[in-house]
């Protein structure tokens, strides 16, 4: 049984053709979307297709290092990643570092190229929670040793994406660490604080600014105001509308021309759902709803508590995320700057996310007799 | 394995079972997810597909007014004016070419380049035909309209250069924005095709002449007419630019710089107030009209210019580098006093020739000066005296005084491009050449040949500071800025730029010999005189072609191009100075004759304008009485 030289590891077959099809329906998709706007800005309509099969590319090779990499190297180096994720996300903050676009500092320019640190920092906590689960799995019932560390932790890394500010980001980080604190064993107790202390914050952030808080409920009746805060939702209401069963096909939409923000990254969905109609977003739900089981089923095959942690993280950092666009691009919750995983057009976060992909492709690996 | 011993029972089954509980929860969510889109493009599909048809807002972005350039006067010297542009729109025009053949017996336009535009364009998009067409041809598209289907007249904002080929190197023109700057630009501004300033003023101060694009909200029917605005975000015109020129004195200064029509002729001329470094005219030609660029140049006239031999585009008040010839005797006569090497009394015997070694130097004048001092020197431009002094000096001193003077240095006036021009020195030598200096290189630099580059600029710069106590002032070109309603937004300062430390005793010797050079017999800048005004200043000649032994040929059997430049510059008035000016006539032969006459009509006409306090005070005194 220990004799690993007759044995052969392959990772999971599904999980691997899910995130495949998601990513090459993301190409299609942003060329689809972006092609005109692209054509009109830069001379050339190829403009956001080169740039993201050339992301891909890069992306790609990370994910075969990734996923051919054995997984606990992540555990030795756990806090190396997360300190220096948490350097690159202090470098943002320095003027001549960070590039702030549209009011909201979040990119390092690195060579030409612009990559979101918070992105990092994303993967780096899961790994670290991960870990500190594992270190600490005696004492998960102790409020000072099992829980505090992993909130001082998230607390730091706090600061500086939320002085971004980037409060989606923290969003998803703060509700997937408390979910991997939860599904470890951490008393539900000391989560619940963690939401009473957290609530009041959030209210007088929302509340103390009125146009902030119409911004925020407009999703739940966009048409009170069509032609500003509900313009989005309305203009995406539409091309769902559109699509129908089948939708117009690709590349006929219309609504990416004049009508939908950011077609190629915020709103792709929508895209998909006038192009590609009904069956074509139902499909992209199913391949999303496949990537979370093979996920899941990888951290219960996981060879060690380590790998079945961070398969949880990334499984849910992925889904959650999806579930999220999704669900702004159909009017279920309130506008939130997040792209769909492996479609919406993005450089650094595609690879960064290919790279979490491979990383769980590696914890899926199971041995097979040959 | 070990870890799987840590992996106890007990943890294993409470993380599989919380697991499913996250898995329950995420088919919950996915099928609501499920269930909204069904309920969108299902249940509520056709109603959404109703309303997305009335969808019939579109965005236009209109364009700003780009800011204008205005003289001190505040007389508008670059504004915008409507052009009217013929476009066609290939989807509403049924037979493409049938319209164009009529369209084409009256307005001549490029065939082929349109039809290779409709081809590579979407067809519902508007192709321009020809851009800013008469006030006939648009009647004539207005009267046959039914005759001309999907051919439209569009009054569109056009940048205007009021007086053409004026002052077009300080405006700079604009250009199709490039791909690069497109990339490199942040925020949405810009769109490929936009118009940018490519050079001069207009690029400098691109941002703050921009202004702000405004947006139309529109309704449009099927085919995209509009048909109602709904609402409109009015564009913002760029903010106002006021310039120092004076547009009477810069038209002056271009008429007076010019040759005889039908030949060759290219120079530089700068008027600049000497306290404050405001530059009051500045000409560099030959020219060329920026009104070409305004609605994107062709391609010919792009390579016209670019491929002139005379070179148009090139701005000669900054970027033009020539020996400085004579007017460096200015540097070399204030490095002697202030060495301490020569006085006022101070006297050379010119024979004619100087002779350093094996080498033997010529005066201009062959038959010689005789006995010199600096007063002469400067006068008659002795060539003689300076070789003496210049020696004595050596190259490293007068360097040292040159850049004292702005010389070798950027005067900072802000424009693209500008030469720092060249005050050699030995070390330099030995870094660029990687040779040795030679003591007769000495004798050509104090005289301003050899290495000495300078710029017309330069020369104005270093007139100003001979009047105004040794003080360099930073030349500029614009007052100030102010948005569209008359709100000020920016005020430009004269700048010093080197506090100077030359004696005033020095700086009153050289004052007074460039006086006589202008004003008493035999000085070589006499054409340069004005009845009322003492204007005090220095000739130059700078050689092109450097001479073996002093043969002087004849000006007249020399060719053009190796024909030597004129310089002449100065200053006025001679005991209160209000301004320099220089004059660069290349392959103009003589300072005196050719450059000294240009530098009088536009001196004359800027004490016309404004006369000088003295003056008017004697003319007040002269009526009383």
């Amino acid at each position: 049984m220990n004799d690993s030289t007759s044995r052969h590891q392959t990772s999971d077959p599904i999980l691997g053709c899910v995130v495949g099809l998601l990513i090459i329906i993301g190409v299609v998709m942003v060329y689809s979307s972006s092609a005109v706007v692209a054509g009109e800005k830069y001379n050339d309509p190829y403009y956001f297709l080169k740039r993201q099969m050339l992301w891909v590319f890069i992306g790609f090779i990370a994910l075969r290092i990734t996923r051919s990499m054995d997984y606990r190297l992540l555990e030795k180096f756990a806090y190396p990643i997360l300190f220096g994720a948490f350097l690159l996300l202090i470098a943002v903050m320095i003027p001549g570092l960070g590039k702030e676009v549209g009011g909201a500092r979040r990119w390092l320019t690195l060579g030409g190229a612009n990559f979101q640190p918070s992105e990092i920092a994303k993967i780096a906590i899961i790994i670290f929670i991960a870990k500190s689960l594992v270190k600490r799995s005696d004492q998960l019932k102790n409020f000072a040793y099992g829980y505090l560390p992993n909130v001082i932790v998230l607390g730091f890394f706090f600061v500086p994406i939320l002085f971004q500010p980037d409060f989606g980001t923290a969003l998803i980080i703060g509700v997937v660490a408390l979910l991997m604190l939860f599904i470890a064993g951490i008393r539900t107790r000391f989560l619940a604080y963690s939401f009473l202390a957290v609530i009041p914050l959030v209210i007088s952030a929302v509340t103390g600014a009125e146009y902030r808080m119409r911004r925020i409920f407009a999703f739940l009746d966009p048409w009170q105001d069509p032609s500003d805060t509900g313009f989005q939702a309305i203009q995406s209401f539409y091309a769902f509308g559109r699509g129908g069963i089948w939708g117009v096909g690709l590349g006929d939409g219309s609504q990416k021309l004049f009508y939908l923000p950011e077609a190629h990254t915020d709103f792709i969905f929508s895209v998909i759902g006038e192009e590609l109609g009904f069956i074509g977003a139902v499909f992209i739900v199913i391949l999303f709803g496949t990537f979370i089981w093979r996920g899941f089923a990888a951290a219960l095959n996981a060879k060690d508590p380590f790998g079945a942690h961070v398969a949880v993280g990334i499984t849910l950092l992925i889904g959650i995320q999806a579930f999220i666009n999704m669900g702004v691009a159909i009017g279920l919750l309130p506008t939130k700057g997040l792209t769909l995983p492996f479609i919406s057009m993005g450089g650094s976060s595609l690879v960064v996310l290919m790279m979490s992909a491979g990383v769980l492709l590696n914890i899926s690996q199971h041995p097979v007799k040959k | 394995m070990s870890s799987f011993h840590r992996f106890n029972i007990e943890s294993l089954d409470s993380l599989k079972g919380k697991i499913r509980i996250y898995a329950i929860l995420a088919v919950i969510s996915f099928l609501c997810l499920w269930m909204r889109i069904w309920y969108l493009q299902i249940l509520k599909g056709d109603s959404f597909e109703e309303l997305a048809k009335n969808n019939r807002m579109r965005m236009v972005s209109l364009a700003p007014f780009r800011g204008e350039l205005k003289d001190r006067n505040e007389e508008t010297l670059v504004g915008v004016r409507p052009s009217f542009n013929l476009y066609i729109t290939p989807e509403d025009v049924e037979n493409i070419s049938e319209t164009l053949d009529f369209l084409a017996e009256t307005i001549t336009f490029d065939r082929k380049l349109l039809n290779k535009a409709i081809k590579h364009t979407r067809s519902f998009k508007n192709i321009l035909i020809k851009a800013d067409v008469s006030r006939e041809d648009v009647a004539f598209v207005e009267e046959n309209k039914m005759r001309l289907p999907g051919i439209q007249i569009q009054a569109e904002p056009l940048r205007s250069y009021k007086y053409g080929n004026m002052a077009a190197h300080v405006f700079g023109y604009l250009g199709e924005i490039s791909k690069n700057r497109l990339l490199e630009e942040e925020g949405d501004f810009y769109r490929s095709g936009d118009l940018v300033g490519k050079d001069g003023i207009e690029k400098i101060f691109e941002s703050t002449l921009k202004g702000q694009k405004g947006l139309k909200e529109v309704e449009v029917d099927v085919s995209g007419r509009e048909l109602a605005v709904l609402r409109r975000l009015p564009p913002v015109g760029g903010n106002v630019v006021t310039l120092t020129l004076d547009s009477i004195l810069q038209q002056t200064a271009e008429k007076a710089l010019s040759g005889v029509p039908g030949e060759p002729f290219s120079g530089a001329l700068v008027l600049m107030k000497v306290k404050t470094g405001e530059i009051l005219a500045a000409v560099s030609k030959p020219s060329f009209d920026p009104n070409l660029f305004a609605g994107g140049i062709s391609r010919r006239n792009w390579r016209g210019l670019l491929f002139d031999e005379m070179h148009p585009l090139q701005n000669r008040v900054v970027q033009g580098q020539y020996p400085p010839g004579s007017i460096h005797k200015i540097v070399v006569a204030l490095a002697g006093l202030e060495e301490g090497i020569v006085d006022e009394k101070t006297t050379f015997y010119c024979p004619g020739y100087y002779n350093l070694g094996r080498g033997k130097y010529r005066c201009w004048k062959r038959g010689g000066h005789g006995k010199v001092d600096i007063h002469k020197a400067l006068k008659e431009s002795c060539d003689v005296y300076f070789y003496n002094l210049g020696n004595k000096l050596g190259v490293d001193t007068i360097a040292r005084y040159a850049n004292q003077f702005g010389l070798g240095r950027l005067t900072g006036i802000p424009l693209f491009g500008e030469k720092p021009g060249l005050a050699p020195t030995e070390k330099w030598k030995l870094k660029s050449k990687g040779e040795n200096w030679y003591p007769g290189e000495t004798i050509s630099a104090s005289i301003g040949q050899g290495f000495n580059l300078v710029t017309p600029i330069q020369q104005a710069v270093l007139l100003a500071g001979v009047a105004n106590n040794g003080t360099i002032v930073k030349p500029f070109l614009v007052k100030k800025i102010e948005s569209l309603k008359g709100q000020l937004i920016q005020e430009f300062s004269p700048e010093i730029k080197i506090k100077g430390n030359i004696s005033e005793k020095s700086l009153e010797i050289v004052r007074d010999g460039l006086r006589a050079v202008v004003n008493e017999d035999g000085g070589t800048g006499r054409r340069s005189r004005l009845p009322d005004i003492i204007v005090s200043g220095k000739t130059g000649t700078a050689q092109v072609v450097r001479m073996k032994s002093g043969d002087v040929p004849e000006e007249e059997d020399t060719p053009f191009l190796f024909r030597d430049h004129a310089w002449f510059a100065a200053f006025a008035p001679y005991d209160d100075p209000e301004i320099a000016i220089s004059v660069l006539v290349e392959h103009g032969g003589h300072g005196g004759s050719a450059a000294a006459p240009i530098a009088r009509k536009v001196l004359k006409k800027y004490f016309e304008l404004y006369p000088p306090a003295s003056k008017i005070q004697a003319e007040f005194s002269s009526t009383v009485n």
